[in-house]
């Protein structure tokens, strides 16, 4: 049987006491992790304002769900496999309408506010160039790819976690990542050999 | 079920990885005493044929830097030695190492200080208040505990979802609602029809079953087979009478509420399609 944490039943808790009415406890549950919903969604659609919306969306089904929510998993994971299916939704129905160019998309949101270090005007600017070409290179992963990239890396899921979180086996959560990563080092070879060369970009 | 994400690569024409690793390197770098390898469980590297030396570290350099415990400390040892005298495989396990830290160095994104008061706003506006909405529903209704008890949880969970669009509405939307289902409970509670409605309909249920249960079991081969479901479809249906006989009015009245609700939950489902799709 799977161990729960503290941290797992400290949010069990909150979970209880919005079923019992108080709406406080699961503000509390919404400002713990829209951080997290928000990383993963931006990173899969590339867009902020989309990014945004699913968010809030995720949290909407997630509050109406609440009664169905059990320990088998942790909250996380839990809202995780709600954001991911709707990014997966928001995707296929964005190449059905045969949308905006990724360019655009990316045009449209990008880098919103981030944790920043003081560093020199130059050096940001670097960095700067460096994630946007990263983020573009994830853009460009097919769809199941992407996302388990972005679990693995970006929000530093566990394999087991990806993978009860995508109703997948972990031998193929695996292969996704294998495959996503060999995919990643062919579009960033350009970033990666100037970084050996020591040359600025 | 299957799940969205399962695929086969081959099936869609994805080419196979292929090590990029061809060279030999020098005899000095073989380490471990196997000739041959099975599987990451190897605690040694193969010594003889030195192209396949450096293919199998590649394949299992990814593991390596996962860290997921595939590869054993000995044969973690072993590779990090090839690796010191390899520069093909020292190169190899460089770039996937920096690939992952460029992904790694990407920034956490902040949202505004008061997106979390958004959320909850536009949750209240959804769903609408869940005092309002899903606890009075649980607690006055019992339609809750009648569905857990004839057809499980997820029914309940329906239940909570109308019930929460039905917190969704105006005072005169509610008002009018509130009308139709208390007329309902009120034909349901005290008419003889309504009464014997309820009873009488999974009665005929269950005789229907039986019946038809008992006709299939005459028909070759699949006679049996037929015969055993009915029975267990027949033998669903008696604990569902069986369940409105004991409960009785808490079954009539839940199922009053849960036909009114369903209704409001359509009717605000039907506007909203229609709104979005004028806006579209």
């Amino acid at each position: 049987m799977r161990t729960i944490t503290h941290l797992e039943q400290l949010d069990a808790d909150m979970v209880r006491q919005t079923l019992g009415g108080n709406s406080t406890a699961y503000n509390g549950l919404v400002t713990k992790y829209q951080r997290q919903v928000y990383n993963l969604s931006y990173r899969m659609l590339g867009n902020a304002e989309d990014a945004g919306d699913l968010v809030q969306e995720t949290f909407i089904r997630a509050y109406s769900a609440l009664p169905s929510f059990r320990q088998d998993a942790s909250f996380l994971t839990w809202l995780y496999k709600i954001a991911s299916n709707l990014c997966i939704d928001h995707l296929r129905s964005r190449k059905a309408k045969g949308a905006l160019s990724l360019d655009m998309e990316l045009e449209e949101g990008r880098e919103p506010s981030s944790e920043r270090r003081e560093e020199a005007p130059e050096d940001c600017a670097v960095r700067g160039a460096v994630q946007e070409i990263v983020h573009k290179a994830i853009m460009n992963l097919p769809e199941r790819y992407r996302t388990v990239i972005v679990m693995r890396h970006l929000q530093e899921m566990s394999v087991e976690e990806i993978a009860q979180t995508l109703n997948l086996p972990t031998g193929t959560v695996k292969t996704h990542l294998f495959r996503a990563r060999e995919m990643l080092r062919g579009r960033l070879a350009s970033v990666l050999e100037m970084e050996t060369d020591g040359k600025q970009i | 079920m299957e799940s969205r994400f399962n695929h086969n690569p081959e099936e869609e024409g994805e080419k196979q990885w292929v090590s990029p690793l061809p060279h030999n390197p020098p005899a000095s770098s073989h380490i471990g005493n196997h000739s041959g390898l099975r599987g990451k469980e190897e605690t040694a590297l193969p010594q003889k044929n030195t192209g396949s030396l450096c293919v199998r570290v590649s394949e299992m350099l990814p593991s390596l830097i996962e860290g997921d415990g595939e590869i054993r400390p000995e044969m973690a040892t072993a590779i990090y030695g090839h690796l010191a005298v390899c520069p093909t495989c020292a190169k190899e396990f460089d770039t996937q190492q920096r690939t992952l830290m460029l992904l790694e160095q990407l920034p956490l994104l902040e949202l505004p200080k008061d997106f979390s008061g958004l959320v909850m706003s536009r949750v209240q506006a959804e769903m609408g208040n869940y005092k309002d909405g899903v606890l009075q529903h649980r607690q006055t209704s019992g339609t809750e505990t009648l569905s857990r008890l004839a057809l499980g949880e997820e029914t309940a969970v329906v239940n909570t979802q109308t019930a929460a669009l039905y917190g969704h509405l105006d005072t005169k939307q509610r008002a009018v609602l509130t009308g139709v289902f208390a007329a309902l409970l009120v034909f349901f509670l005290s008419s003889a029809w309504g009464k014997a409605a309820m009873g009488g309909n999974a009665e005929a249920i269950v005789a229907w079953l039986s019946g038809v249960g008992e006709a299939a079991r005459s028909l070759p081969i699949i006679g049996q087979t037929m015969g055993s479901a009915f029975s267990s479809l027949s033998q669903m249906a008696t604990t569902i009478e069986e369940s409105y006989a004991t409960l009785g009015a808490t079954a009539a009245q839940g199922l009053a509420i849960d036909v009114a609700l369903g209704a409001a939950a359509f009717v605000v489902y039907t506007r909203r399609q229609k709104s979005r799709s004028k806006m579209h």
